[in-house]
């Protein structure tokens, strides 16, 4: 059993696995961080997206072993419902999710793109984006919350 | 929004990361321990008035995200007299909510709000005959506003808490009670904010994926190679060298561990033997198939008047064939539940949208009297149309029934492409005639 020291959500953890190629969902969800979510394993859908050193990475596809000593970023870290990071008050206020469940992904995808460019155009938003899928069909309200968090639109 | 489920039973995984005490204790919020009125003929089925003040909808219709929390929340504290914020929700609980239907074909608002507002309509009405009686008016001189009876000339008035609170109305709804006036609406027509949504954008909203017990174990259910596939052997030693149980009944076949990413790995490695299948039409083939099925329906949509046979001239004729193929649902997050079946009762956290109608058939499967199957719900990923949540619920059962442990069964990808109930394949022939403008046949 291997000891891996990760910085999540800026707490210095130790999490111990046998597996240096555990993907990073699992010892996410297994430390109780779920709002990253399990779509399809295969980093296709985009459900599981959390940010890497502040650039954003499919937590299915990184292994335990890839974030030693890294600094993680879940859905959790970034704000709460009393004091929401500013993309999830813009989510919260343009109301995007229906279900929910690929929001995790589509938040933490839209804030390392406005980490990389404050003020994206529509068409960088949605190339930013779409590598992140919904089933509800939200995207429309994604994009116009995310340009609404840049200080466009709105 | 919070999910219902008893605390004394339920609590998340602790960590020092995780924001704590998601989940009120339901019972402390509903109004003591009384047990619950399910019958949906009974205000008190629906509604019960707190002690302080505030009032919980059971509601046995559920939300996927298309709102119901709020427009049912707005549609009782409209026609109760009560603000929306102090309205507490709990939905699809066999346990606390009444049986409603299955929450499908847009039903949620015309039959489910519809009930709940004429459960709200008789209560108000009893409310107001409550007061009329300690304050020694007429009851059409009262009116219900903002959680309190008041006279409708001004003056003090009396609250729903200290009008019932803590106590059952006894009463049946009332099919003629007279509802509001809907041009005296406050509350409902306001697009009002969807209480889910904060929690969606924080990572706070528990989804059936996001649950866990105390002692629950993981698993994952090796399918076959084709619907039809028996299984063969099994070189168990192969999944327990990863530190996961092999749990086989007949040909189910699961891999449980109390790590989640093991019930992943182990069947992998796992050596299973199925016999071959091939019982089901080749998918590029289905058109023709289908044509060729034994099960033609012939459905005649209309018949106005009598066509024209033979056709008259300048009569022209139109064909169409519309074929679509099987369609999975496919929801985002592939299907997961939560069962934590004992030797005389089962408690199954579950997406299904129909959790009444569920129970029953789990009683029947599991083989237990209906009153001790309790089935939750809890939100899954957005279904548009059947998905897996009520096979992976069943999934969870047989595990947990075999292990004696909860289990939580997370499908996969494959498995819900694969094993979620499909939109089956539909091929339509449609011909008529025209002449002039003029249908004739």
């Amino acid at each position: 059993m291997d000891s891996y020291t990760v910085r999540i959500n800026g707490f210095t953890r130790s999490v111990e696995s046998s597996d240096p190629d555990k993907p990073l969902l699992y010892v996410l969800r297994g430390l109780g961080l779920t709002a990253a979510k399990f779509g399809c394993g295969l980093g296709q859908c985009g459900a599981c997206t959390v940010l890497i050193e502040g650039r954003a990475a499919r937590s299915c596809q990184t292994t335990i072993a890839d974030v030693r000593d890294r600094a993680v970023t879940t859905l959790e870290g970034l704000g709460s419902s009393s004091s929401p990071h500013p993309v999830q008050a813009a989510f919260i206020k343009e109301q995007v999710p229906q279900c929910g469940y690929c929001t995790s992904g589509m938040i933490m995808s839209a804030v390392a793109l406005l980490a990389q460019t404050a003020k994206p155009t529509e068409d960088e938003v949605r190339s930013a984006l779409d590598g992140n899928l919904c089933r509800c069909s939200t995207h429309v309200r994604v994009v116009r919350a995310v340009m609404a968090a840049s200080g466009a639109g709105g | 929004m919070c999910p219902a489920a008893p605390s004394s039973r339920v609590a998340r995984s602790p960590s020092p990361l995780h924001r704590a005490a998601r989940c009120v204790d339901l019972f402390a919020q509903d109004g003591g321990s009384s047990p619950r009125i399910l019958d949906p003929k009974e205000v008190d089925g629906f509604f019960a008035v707190n002690g302080d003040g505030t009032v919980t909808v059971f509601c046995g219709k559920v939300d996927l995200g298309q709102g119901l929390r709020i427009a049912i929340r707005q549609m009782a504290a409209e026609e109760l007299g009560i603000g929306v914020e102090k309205i507490k929700y709990v939905e699809g609980d066999t346990a606390l909510t009444p049986d409603q239907g299955r929450t499908s074909g847009s039903s949620g608002i015309q039959r489910g709000g519809v009930q709940i507002r004429q459960a709200a309509t008789t209560a108000r009405k009893a409310l107001i005959e409550l007061a009329a009686q300690r304050l020694g008016s007429k009851p059409e001189d009262l009116v219900a506003v903002d959680g309190q009876v008041q006279p409708k000339a001004g003056g003090a008035g009396i609250s729903f808490a200290t009008l019932i609170g803590e106590r059952r109305f006894d009463l049946k709804i009332d099919p003629k009670a007279p509802l509001k006036d809907p041009s005296t609406y406050t509350i409902v027509g306001k697009p009002l904010p969807r209480p889910d949504v904060p929690a969606k954008c924080t990572g706070a909203n528990i989804y059936v994926h996001d649950f866990t017990v105390p002692g629950m174990l993981h698993a994952r259910v090796i399918r076959p190679p084709a619907i039809g596939g028996k299984l063969i052997s099994v070189d168990e030693s192969t999944a327990e060298n990863l530190g996961a149980k092999v749990v086989r009944i007949k040909d189910f076949l699961a891999a449980v561990a109390p790590d989640e990413w093991m019930t992943v790995r182990a069947p992998r490695a796992l050596r299973a033997q199925w016999s071959e299948w091939s019982g089901l039409p080749e998918q590029d083939r289905l058109e023709a198939t289908l044509r060729n099925a034994a099960e033609i329906t012939d459905e005649l949509l209309v018949n106005k008047g009598a066509p024209e046979l033979p056709l008259p001239k300048g009569a022209k004729t139109i064909a169409a064939s519309y074929f679509w193929p099987m369609q999975s649902h496919a929801s985002l997050g592939p299907s997961c539940a939560v069962a934590d079946v004992r030797a005389d009762s089962a408690t199954i956290w579950t997406a299904s949208q129909g959790t009444h109608g569920n129970r029953r058939s789990f009683a029947r499967f599991l083989g237990l009297p209906p009153e001790k199957v309790r089935l939750i719900y809890l939100e899954g990923a957005g279904c548009y149309g059947m998905n897996g949540h009520e096979d992976a619920a069943a999934d969870a059962a047989i595990v947990s029934r075999a292990v004696g442990r909860p289990v939580r069964v997370q499908w996969s990808r494959q498995d819900e492409h694969g094993w979620d109930p499909k939109g089956p394949p539909q091929l339509l022939d449609i011909s008529g005639a025209v002449a002039d403008d003029r249908i004739l046949a």
